[in-house]
């Protein structure tokens, strides 16, 4: 079980070192640069597959709490535990890499739109609910009470967004989904796919990596236990 | 079905009795809510015109804050004398108590406001006496929200270390929603606007996580 699961960690790893330089490789040789934008436009090759991550992270949070409220099997509090961990790595990301490109494109560092400004209420969310974490020694507590939070917080994600979205919004528009007219050069679009591929795959190594981080972790801590206990 | 609403009144009447006797968390509240009012007028001079703009924010800041206290203080009275010991022990569903407490706290939050609001008037010199139905009406829709979520947060922070320290880092991100449709209808009210789109977000929000944290809360209460 335990070589399976290393051999798993080990093929990705060696996939994920050869795509990350493809992945270089197309946005800043293969992908041409925006005309009005220029090199800065490259952020959005990282920007919105570190969003995507985020997302994804967050919604995993989600199913992980669930599970620990329903089938109370620590696996799904560890799974938990790691997508909040890696989602709010990469949440901050997605707030430090909008702004350098907000700063030269919008001329501001930051505006009060709807994306930007449900992104960072999710940012805070998350950093609470790890916080709340650190508070609560006791394993099986902490995962049913923080449990609790990660399903709040995660029906609460698109309340925020529209009640933000009400508010004002300014982000640019999805250049996806409007049809022929609002799209990429093909050449931007493969490569903004090939950097959503890598980053999922970077996600999928970071979360099993910190999850068996902490399977380990939780092991020393019973190991040292019964240390204490025999002398 | 009747027997589910006599215990739930049953739950309801402890703690407002005990509020009646004691005064506590009420007098805590509202003295918060004053003082943040002052606090608020050094910070934002109350005499100019401008700071009407300020004011329906300046409101919510006060609420949400002893808002906050009013919360703690409902949860709290539970651990003097094992009192959470023995509302576990009754045979009744757990949602029962959040209920009872939601109920509890919006009482208690509701009449703070409305206490607080000829203060406001006072001191920011803002007449609410013709608006004031609608914005009761808001008050009341957005003091749900607040305490839906905040009943269902006590809980889960009660029982950390250092207890309600970080109850409002987790409670603020959450009622974002609330908070910002309640500035906004309120700003609505004093310009003589329509408030329907904030009061709808209010009312969805309240339903939503009162309908979540009801079948969560009783997770929060479990050894």
């Amino acid at each position: 079980m335990a070589a399976e699961r290393g051999s798993i960690d080990r093929a990705l790893l060696w996939i994920l070192g050869p795509a990350m330089a493809a992945n270089l490789y197309l946005i800043f040789f293969y992908a041409p640069t925006e005309r009005t934008m220029g090199l800065v436009q490259k952020i959005f090759y990282f920007h919105v597959p570190t969003a995507w991550v985020a997302f994804l992270a967050f919604f995993l949070v989600f199913i992980g709490s669930v599970g620990v409220l329903a089938a109370r099997k620590e696996s799904w509090d560890r799974l938990a535990e790691a997508s909040a961990s890696v989602g709010v790595l990469f949440c901050s990301l997605v707030l430090v890499t909008g702004p350098i490109w907000g700063k030269p494109v919008w001329g501001i560092w930051w505006t009060w739109d709807a994306r930007l400004t449900s992104t960072l209420v999710l940012w805070f969310l998350y950093v609470g609910y790890l916080l709340l974490r650190s508070y609560i020694p006791d394993a099986s507590r902490r995962a049913t009470l923080s449990a609790i939070l990660g399903i709040i917080g995660f029906v609460d994600v698109p309340i925020v967004y529209l009640s933000i979205r009400w508010w004002r919004t300014q982000h640019p528009a999805p250049v996806f989904a409007g049809g022929e007219s609002s799209g990429l050069d093909p050449r931007m679009r493969a490569a903004f796919f090939f950097s959503l591929a890598v980053f999922t795959i970077l996600f999928v190594v970071l979360l099993r990596l910190r999850m068996r981080g902490t399977a380990l972790e939780r092991r020393a801590e019973v190991v040292l236990e019964e240390r204490r206990r025999s002398s | 079905m009747r027997g589910t609403i006599a215990r739930l009144g049953a739950l309801l009447a402890k703690d407002l009795l005990l509020e009646l006797r004691t005064r506590q968390g009420l007098l805590s509240m509202t003295l918060f809510s004053f003082l943040s009012i002052l606090l608020l007028a050094f910070a934002f001079e109350p005499s100019r015109e401008e700071t009407r703009f300020l004011a329906p924010g300046l409101l919510w800041v006060a609420f949400a804050f002893s808002g906050t206290i009013g919360l703690e203080h409902t949860h709290a009275i539970e651990a003097e004398l094992g009192g959470m010991e023995g509302l576990l022990l009754a045979p009744m569903d757990r949602g029962l108590i959040y209920l009872a407490k939601l109920i509890a706290s919006t009482i208690f939050m509701f009449v703070s406001e409305v206490l607080t609001l000829p203060v406001f008037t006072i001191f920011f010199n803002v007449d609410l006496l013709p608006i004031l139905p609608s914005l009761l009406l808001l008050n009341l829709a957005g003091t749900i929200g607040f305490c839906s979520v905040g009943t269902l947060l006590v809980a889960v922070t009660a029982r950390t270390r250092l207890k309600g320290v970080i109850l409002p880092v987790l409670l603020f991100p959450v009622i974002v929603p609330v908070l910002l449709a309640a500035v906004e209808g309120t700003a609505a009210i004093f310009r003589g606007e329509p408030f329907g789109t904030p009061l709808k977000i209010l009312v969805a929000f309240d339903i939503i996580f009162t309908s979540v944290s009801f079948l969560t809360f009783g997770f929060a209460l479990e050894e």
